[in-house]
């Protein structure tokens, strides 16, 4: 109830939070602070992705504050374990507890197919880092037009893979080797097939592993086995580099094609060297830094970490910056203006594509790159544009 | 022919790092009834020590020389049996005379709490052992070492002084002690020498393997625990001859079955469990020379 001695200070505090409430809407200049929640696998069988992302993150928000940027960013980073559910969770709280004004990750598919529906019922704009399944940004059963990646989409990946492998390599049969248990893997391999063939590529056999999986000696030599001169492989670092070390000599025969979960430090650590002859997806190389933007963050990142930067650590620096710019071009922070404003910001340059530009499903179209791992880092091979 | 030979020899060698895990679960059982669930987290010890050691002395490329390997044995295999000594004087030791199922939530407890010191400190990504010269195949070195253990502890149990105090207190720890043996120090030595073994499983892990993770024991463990209750827990040639068999059954499953059901082993697995205790309740074979007990005491 209220009464005279309580009304003075409800008047304040009703005040206090009309005031707060302009502010937040009055629009995105005048020393405001852009909240973006983080929502990154800084822990379990996808860290590495989301640990390198956040790395990225992190100095772009460094540099943007530090800079005298007239958008300060407060960047609440946030570990969803490379667990759907824990990312749902954490999405909801930072939404509705947090108040961030833009989501930044999850950084694989299975949390960011989840998240991607939370954020468009909550209109706020979510920028995924490296969730390249095909159905975060489009599809059936609920609106996701909030949902935005700076990743390439696995559709994308898996034509411009196939071209390179009937194409340059020049190979038209090959096996697939996925991960029955993780969608990326499973979607990608199938977007795989379809293209390959319909370039003329033939599948010769289809073997699944499972992420769990710690010994694969009897897939191995099954594969050593099979008459082909390529292997396409779609999973994650974890497994592929321990499958790659225990593979000895083994697959000697194989070309390997594999997708963008391969070329990561952990890959080069956990094959134990045996890195074969692999060409691997990327979203980045730093030796194609023509761009301003590209040698700039890579002489920060080495600064601030003392090693290369991963493409997952560009990919997350490119997703603040990105939705850093199109808060800076919205009317105000509010999670339509901003989502408006995401398609205003075109042909910015970035580290991981010399300008952004968006398919109408809120993808980016950029430039592919085949690396070739080695001892100590990867090589560019070829760039493939879209 | 070749297929088989391939699987047969991938399941023996699995099998015989399952065994090395499953010998210090069966130990223990076999003279303190005590079924130690944090076994397979001083396996994950082991590893780590075995995996540190390796990295420690491997070049920047190649493989490391073939003397690292009696150097992890050591680092592995002594730290892992500390790692359980520690384990039974501040965890067990307390509960001693206590109901077993307080002792076996103990057991779960340490276990729960040494994967998340794991992964609070290590972090949750795997890491890669450096590859190691080995005379012979790793899969091969692994069953040697294997057969060589299997040897030491069977001697140690039958022909050595400690032996025969072990068999005395899995008998019966009160006559033992009117005897003038010391139950304390035997069950102390008991488990160090389960983690010793532990330890030297995680060696052949790492050789064969290649990766490292707090997490790694859990499974494992899991698969060591149905191993012994095969081999007729307590059993040391039980649990070899189950361990064997299940590797062997694992990778045969893996390879014939479609592959849709092959990503299910574990189920068959399971169900082989099953049907051996239906058949044989106190599994395959009969527990710790001079144990009165077996399964029915667990």
């Amino acid at each position: 109830m209220i009464t005279r001695r309580n009304a003075a200070p409800l008047m304040i505090a009703a005040a206090v939070a009309l005031l707060s409430s302009c502010k937040e809407k009055g629009g995105a200049a005048g020393g405001q602070t852009l909240k973006v929640g983080g929502i990154l696998s800084l822990s379990g069988g996808a860290a590495t992705y989301g640990q390198e992302a956040e790395r990225g993150a992190k100095l772009a928000v460094e540099q943007l504050n530090r800079g005298g940027s007239k958008l300060r960013v407060d960047f609440l980073s946030r570990d969803d374990k490379s667990n759907k559910t824990e990312a749902e969770k954490l999405a909801t709280a930072l939404m509705l507890s947090d108040h961030v004004n833009v989501l930044l990750g999850p950084a694989i598919s299975p949390s960011a197919a989840g998240v991607s529906k939370l954020a468009s019922e909550r209109q706020v704009p979510m920028m995924s880092t490296s969730a390249t399944q095909d159905d975060i940004t489009h599809g059936p059963g609920y609106s996701r037009d909030y949902a935005w990646r700076i990743c390439f989409s696995d559709a994308m990946q898996a034509e411009m893979l196939a071209k390179f492998a009937a194409g340059s390599l020049k190979i038209l049969d090959a096996a697939i080797v996925y991960d029955e248990s993780i969608t990326y893997s499973v979607g990608l391999a199938d977007s795989f097939e379809a293209k390959y063939k319909a370039m003329g590529g033939k599948i010769v056999s289809k073997e699944n592993y499972s992420v769990k999986d710690t010994d694969f000696s009897s897939l191995i030599d099954r594969i050593a086995r099979l008459d082909t001169k390529l292997l396409f492989i779609a999973g994650w670092d974890e497994n592929i580099g321990p499958m790659f070390r225990q593979a000895g000599r083994k697959w000697d025969k194989f070309k390997i094609l594999g997708a963008d979960g391969v070329p990561t430090p952990a890959f080069l650590d956990l094959s134990g060297g045996n890195t074969l002859d692999t060409y691997a997806a990327s979203h980045f190389n730093g030796t194609d830094a023509a761009a301003q933007v590209t040698k700039e963050f890579m002489d920060a990142y080495r600064a601030e970490y003392g090693s290369e930067p991963s493409p997952f650590a560009a990919l997350g620096y490119d997703a603040m910056l990105t939705l850093h710019a199109a808060a800076l071009a919205a009317t105000d922070l509010s999670g339509p203006a901003i989502n408006d404003a995401l398609r205003k910001i075109e042909g910015k340059p970035l580290v991981t594509t010399p300008a952004l530009k968006w398919d109408p499903n809120r993808n980016p179209a950029k430039p592919l790159y085949i690396v070739k791992p080695e001892s100590k880092g990867y090589k560019l091979y070829q760039r493939i544009d879209p | 022919m070749q297929q088989f030979g391939e699987t047969l020899l991938n399941g023996l060698s699995m099998g015989a790092i399952y065994a090395l895990i499953a010998l210090g679960f069966s130990l223990v059982y076999g003279v303190l009834k005590l079924l130690n669930f944090a076994h397979s987290e001083i396996f994950t010890i082991g590893a780590f020590l075995a995996y540190g050691t390796i990295r420690h002395f491997a070049p920047e490329s190649g493989e490391a020389p073939f003397w690292v390997v009696p150097v992890a044995l050591v680092t592995a295999g002594g730290g892992a049996g500390l790692a359980a000594l520690v384990l039974e004087r501040v965890a067990y030791r307390p509960l001693r005379g206590q109901p077993r199922v307080n002792v076996l939530l103990t057991a779960i407890g340490v276990s729960i709490l040494l994967q998340s010191l794991g992964l609070k400190f290590l972090g949750a990504r795997s890491k890669g052992v450096p590859p190691v010269e080995l005379p012979i195949a790793p899969k091969l070195f692994a069953m040697v070492v294997m057969l060589v253990s299997l040897g030491v502890l069977w001697a140690l149990v039958k022909r050595s002084l400690i032996g025969i105090k072990m068999r005395a207190v899995a008998e019966s720890a009160e006559k033992a002690e009117l005897s003038g043996i010391r139950p304390g120090n035997v069950y102390m030595f008991t488990f160090f020498a389960g983690g010793v073994f532990a330890g030297i499983g995680s060696v052949m892990w790492c050789l064969v393997y290649g990766s490292v993770n707090p997490q790694m024991g859990f499974e494992l463990g899991l698969k060591a625990f149905v191993i012994s209750v095969v081999g007729g827990i307590g059993s040391l040639p039980g649990t070899c001859t189950a361990a064997l068999g299940i590797g062997v059954i694992d990778k045969m499953l893996e390879t014939y079955l479609p592959e849709d059901l092959a990503g299910h082993r574990m189920l068959f697995l399971l169900a082989t469990l099953l049907a051996v205790l239906v058949v044989r309740p106190q599994g395959l074979a009969r527990s710790f020379p001079g144990s009165q007990g077996g399964a029915a005491d667990a």
